[in-house]
């Protein structure tokens, strides 16, 4: 079997595979690398990895505009606060606006070409809008 | 019109039976009408299900006894879901069907009109009569292996028993799917690795190593009734996702249909 220097075969050259098997290959190769490493080095990566998932439920990944990631991450630094409490400062207001309906997506949806979502929004009008009105 | 699922590897022990009955149970279970046929001797589905064994089979394909299908079939208690039982009298219908002209169609024939969305053909671990009437009337193959050097080849043989009988089958391989799958031992990496690597996307989510599904089989029930919250069905936890198990299989499975 072909084994490379860390004596596991690696999967970085498969073929398309289902993101299940990639997920689960992945990790068996992490565990495997982790298993020759120095003890102490082991501990630490494990407390990592115990407080990463710990976090995991509450985490979502935003793909975001990059002016307005420039923006934040310069607003945050300024601040002196972690970018991701920022982002859910600003976020409180216009998500109760939109619950109640006091504002809407109305006018910058359009349709979206992936099977996954009827729509996207068109952000770059938003930030037009938000730039002219401020 | 229903879609029709072999269940098949030459290989004895990877898991086809308890693959077949938890997945045909999980289909009744969201909505669709599922008939799970046991082509093996054995007679385990009936085990699995916490029935007594029966010779449905042989009444259903035996040609001096030919039962209509809705005379051979047995409710299973699961909703929407009813099985052909098979037992040791599955041996003599081999026989008797040896004599038959056209005996590859035998299973194709008398499910053609079957009133159910989905029908599952739960392989025995050889390659006999059965096995290749399961394969003419298929639609779909899926293919559970252990991951092991064994159980891996027995996919091949599966493969090359397919590709044997493309003239008269339009059965498609669908998936592997590895079982008893162990995400702490080396062995096991290395497989599925190497099934990825040969099989690429066919390979589908790994079902944990469990002995609930051992435990569920004691007592009759299904692992969704038994341990709906067994390792075997719900895959491995990943953070705040699950990856693996049965659950997702029969998400990918409902894509065939």
């Amino acid at each position: 079997m072909n084994r490379n220097a860390k004596g596991l075969t690696s999967f970085d050259e498969l073929p398309s595979v289902d993101p299940a098997v990639e997920s689960l290959l992945g990790q068996g190769q992490r565990r495997q690398v982790e298993a020759h490493l120095p003890r102490t080095e082991r501990s630490r990566k494990k407390k990592e990895r115990e407080r990463a998932e710990k976090r995991k439920p509450h985490r979502i990944n935003l793909d975001l505009p990059v002016d307005l990631k420039k923006r934040l991450e310069h607003l945050a630094k300024k601040e002196g606060v972690p970018i991701s409490q920022l982002v859910a400062f600003l976020l409180y207001e216009p998500v109760y606006q939109l619950e109640s309906r006091a504002i809407s997506l109305w006018g910058y949806k359009i349709a979206s070409g992936c099977p996954k979502f009827e729509c996207n929004l068109d952000l770059k009008r938003r930030a037009d809008e938000v730039s002219r009105e401020s | 019109m229903h879609t029709t699922l072999a269940i098949l590897n030459q290989k004895g022990g990877v898991g086809k039976t308890t693959t077949a009955v938890t997945l045909a149970t999980g289909l009744a279970r969201n909505g669709y009408r599922v008939l799970l046929v046991d082509l093996d001797t054995q007679g385990n589905v009936a085990d699995c299900l916490g029935l007594s064994h029966g010779d449905d089979l042989r009444r259903l394909l035996s040609p001096d006894l030919r039962c209509p299908l809705q005379q051979a079939v047995t409710p299973t208690g699961v909703a929407r879901l009813d099985v052909i039982r098979s037992d040791k009298s599955t041996t003599a219908l081999k026989q008797t069907l040896a004599g038959v002209t056209m005996r590859e169609y035998v299973l194709a024939d008398v499910l053609e009109e079957a009133p159910y969305d989905v029908i599952l053909l739960d392989c025995a671990p050889s390659a006999d009569l059965l096995h290749f009437a399961a394969l003419v009337a298929a639609d779909y193959l899926l293919i559970p292996t252990r991951l092991d050097k064994l159980a891996v080849n027995g996919v091949r043989d599966a493969l090359q028993t397919l590709a044997a009988l493309k003239r008269i089958s339009h059965c498609q391989v669908a998936g592997i799917l590895p079982t008893f799958y162990e995400r702490v031992t080396l062995e096991s990496h290395e497989q599925l690795i190497h099934l990825a690597r040969t099989f690429g996307r066919l390979v589908l989510p790994p079902i944990p190593q469990d002995t609930q599904c051992r435990v569920a089989t004691r007592y009759g029930k299904t692992l969704w009734d038994y341990a709906p919250n067994a390792k075997a069905l719900n895959g491995y936890e990943q953070g705040n996702r699950r990856v693996g198990g049965y659950l997702q299989v029969l998400e990918r499975v409902k894509e065939w249909l």
